[in-house]
């Protein structure tokens, strides 16, 4: 009974030690940050813009501060001066990247969000044209879910391949690699909606250049990156005498791609990639799509179409330096002696490229 | 030593692995990365075929003497006075070790997860828990280690996951044979710590020899083999999710890959990880305080093997407050496995040679 009546008198202090903890953070303490964004003010001070949600009579609200600094953790202890409550940026989920910032090295920016084991590096991230707060402040005013709006934009992008799958922690390993470069989804405002605008591309860690919508899908299906959906419209004659026949529309089904290095001499480095797909229509006025001979001509047609793009695509690529394909990955792995010899950055765009792209039609709907 | 006769050799295999995964199972491509790079994966192979070749030599020393763990035997080879200064500097060597795996424990909890928790709670803690299950007897011990191990396999299915959500570059391991073979030599030796709690299998042995000597081999064998393959798929993960350069700044490569899944409803994997983790670490310390404890209780047997395991539990607990910095640790670290060498390999095969000159040995029936 004695040793019953002492285990339960220790058990009962045990228990008052526990209600303490150094590693709490509790709800009601913190404001919630989920999205962000960071501008460069001039040529050292950054401002960081932060979306904060709030609760007001049950139905969310967002609120917007603003911080100035020499680094992120400067804006960040600045904004936290500003709200009530402590500032908990640990569930944000949508970076935006100035244009200004983006030129510079993105990585020192970065390095905050690698270093803190309560950030989370599956955020996304995305670079603006212009001032990325200003996209915020802009949604702000018009009162939407700002972070699920910016985040649907990119997954809807993603799922259509028209911009790579990315988000903090896989861009760190691309940084990182000397063979790779990687491409951002690019946001900008238009007529004052905010829009995707194609993608950034990156040398190194700056970005170098711009890809289309439709380049960066291009770019995605020669990179064996294709997602659920992707959709192109080629141009095919020019003699209609409606516009609209000149073009076809139609759905990229299956593509596979393949990159090959062809010559590996230091000076002469040739690489060809050899996309396949098969496609089927989803509009073309003209129809008449079961005639074999028909087929044919639409299927060069559109090849055709699609290796034209693709070389401009990859003059655009090869002009900003940013090694999209991964080629210097390649090379180190399976040429490493030519890798010695070259310097990367010097070389890649002098490099030669061979795009060829092949179409076939497996498919045309419902009608014929 | 009532009622330890129904010990498996499933028991010894699991006793082998619970010890040997322990705190360096997360920064164990690291370190072996640091050295020999992208073929990281091979030196943690090679140190697999190393840890191998010892345990057959344990098991041959120990084979020798089929009743007798080595804090018997080492008397009755080198003499009384020769014996017991190399049982009491085993005893000593299980302490240091046990402190460095909670100091290097604390660290990284503290780093990753509790950052503003003082390290002696977290290695009261670990201690605690560690101290409560050591003091019992062999058979109790591994019952739990048996319970536990269904963990491991949660930690190699969440690393598979991240083999499938994340977009790992496989071309990262290419061109093998890269770095060369003295580094990947010189790799072997990162591995080794990480492998380190194989040399239980020196005391353990009379406690397994009931189920034939052979199976005390085959068990600590397939213990070895399970290690040496999950920690070379650890390191395959960590080296094709990373890319090189990124890997040199990442020293728990296994629980940042972890990190950066994100699944809908569980933001930070890593804390489930860790959690899952720090049972592994416990184990460990436990082998290891066993280890001392068994080493005390054979000479005084009037002592409760309790006030033992609390003795050498706090005294471990006491070295590992002392290093503050970084730098101290490691300096710690440099010193126990450098040390370890002599309790690994030199002394045992001092023992192996004086039993095979002279001709020492006994029959497993006498017990």
């Amino acid at each position: 009974m004695r040793k019953k009546c002492i285990i339960g008198l220790v058990l009962l202090i045990i228990n008052l030690s526990l209600a303490g903890c150094w590693d709490q953070r509790l709800l009601k303490n913190g404001r919630l940050v989920f999205s962000s964004s960071f501008d460069m003010v001039d040529e050292d001070t950054i401002r960081a813009t932060a979306i904060i949600r709030d609760f007001k009579d049950q139905t969310p609200t967002n609120v917007v501060v603003q911080g100035e600094g020499q680094t992120i953790r400067e804006t960040r202890m600045s904004m936290d001066r500003k709200i009530s409550g402590v500032f908990e940026p640990s569930k944000n989920r949508v970076f935006l990247l100035g244009e200004e910032l983006a030129k510079k090295d993105i990585y020192k920016f970065l390095d905050i969000f690698y270093r803190d084991p309560n950030s989370s590096i599956s955020a996304k991230l995305a670079v603006v044209e212009g001032n990325g707060g200003d996209i915020l402040t802009k949604l702000s005013e018009k009162n939407v879910l700002i972070s699920e709006f910016i985040i649907e934009l990119l997954t809807s992008a993603e799922v259509s391949t028209g911009i790579p799958k990315q988000n903090l922690q896989t861009v760190c390993t691309v940084m990182f690699d000397e063979g790779k470069d990687f491409a951002l989804p690019l946001i900008k405002m238009k007529d004052g909606e905010v829009v995707l605008d194609g993608t950034a591309i990156f040398h190194k860690n700056s970005q170098t250049g711009t890809l289309s919508f439709k380049e960066s899908s291009l770019y995605l299906l020669m990179n064996n990156q294709k997602a659920k959906r992707t959709r192109f419209v080629s141009k095919i004659g020019s003699d209609n005498k409606m516009n609209i026949d000149n073009y076809i529309t139609y759905n990229v089904s299956k593509s596979k791609s393949k990159l090959k290095i062809v010559s590996d001499t230091p000076e002469n480095i040739q690489v060809k990639i050899d996309v396949k797909m098969d496609i089927s229509i989803v509009e073309y006025p003209k129809d008449k799509l079961t005639d074999k001979s028909e087929l044919k001509k639409l299927n060069k047609k559109i090849s055709n179409d699609l290796t034209v793009d693709a070389k401009k695509m990859i003059e655009k690529i090869q002009l900003a330096n940013s090694d999209l394909f991964g080629i210097g990955r390649e090379l180190i792995a399976y040429h490493p002696k030519t890798w010695e010899k070259i310097k990367w950055a010097e070389t890649y765009p002098t490099i030669t490229i061979v795009p060829t792209i092949k179409v076939d039609i497996v498919g045309h709907g419902i009608i014929n | 030593m009532k009622n330890q006769t129904n010990l498996t050799s499933i028991q010894l295999m699991l006793f082998i692995v619970q010890t040997q995964i322990g705190v360096g199972v997360l920064g164990l491509p690291f370190s072996v990365f640091s050295i020999s790079k992208g073929d990281a994966w091979i030196s943690v192979l090679l140190a697999g075929i190393v840890v191998q070749l010892l345990i057959t030599i344990f098991w041959v020393l120990g084979r020798r003497f089929p009743a007798k763990s080595l804090f018997q035997y080492s008397i009755q080879l080198v003499g009384k006075a020769g014996g017991t200064f190399i049982n009491v500097s085993y005893v000593f060597y299980g302490v240091l070790v046990t402190s460095l795996i909670l100091m290097y424990s604390t660290a990284i909890i503290k780093t990753w997860v509790l950052t503003l928790t003082p390290k002696w709670i977290i290695m009261l803690l670990l201690m605690g828990t560690a101290v409560y299950l050591g003091r019992e007897l062999l058979s109790d011990i591994c019952n739990v280690y048996v319970v536990v191990s269904g963990l491991i396999f949660f930690l190699i299915l969440i690393s598979i996951v991240v083999l499938i959500i994340y977009p790992v570059d496989w071309r990262y391991l290419l061109p093998i044979g890269h770095s060369g073979g003295t580094k990947i030599l010189k790799g072997i030796k990162e591995a080794y710590f990480s492998m380190l709690g194989f040399e239980l299998l020196l005391f353990l042995f009379p406690y397994f020899q009931h189920n034939g000597k052979r199976s005390v081999l085959f068990s600590a064998s397939m213990a070895n083999l399970f290690v040496t393959l999950l920690y070379a798929f650890l390191t395959i993960v960590s080296l094709i999710t990373f890319s090189p350069e990124e890997l040199v700044i990442i020293p728990q490569p296994v629980l940042y890959y972890v990190k950066s899944l994100y699944l809908q409803i569980v933001e930070r994997i890593d804390l489930v990880f860790v959690s899952l983790w720090v049972v592994s670490v416990i184990t460990s310390l436990t082998s290891y305080l066993f280890l001392s404890t068994e080493g005390v209780a054979h000479t005084f047997k009037r002592i409760k093997r309790s006030v033992i395991t609390i003795f050498f539990g706090s005294s471990a607990f006491i070295i590992a407050l002392i290093p503050n910095k970084e730098a101290e640790m490691e300096l710690y670290n440099k010193w126990v496995i450098n040390t370890s060498y002599l309790f690994i390999l030199i002394i045992p095969f001092l023992l192996l040679g004086i039993s095979f000159i002279f001709k020492k040995k006994e029959r497993g029936k006498n017990v």
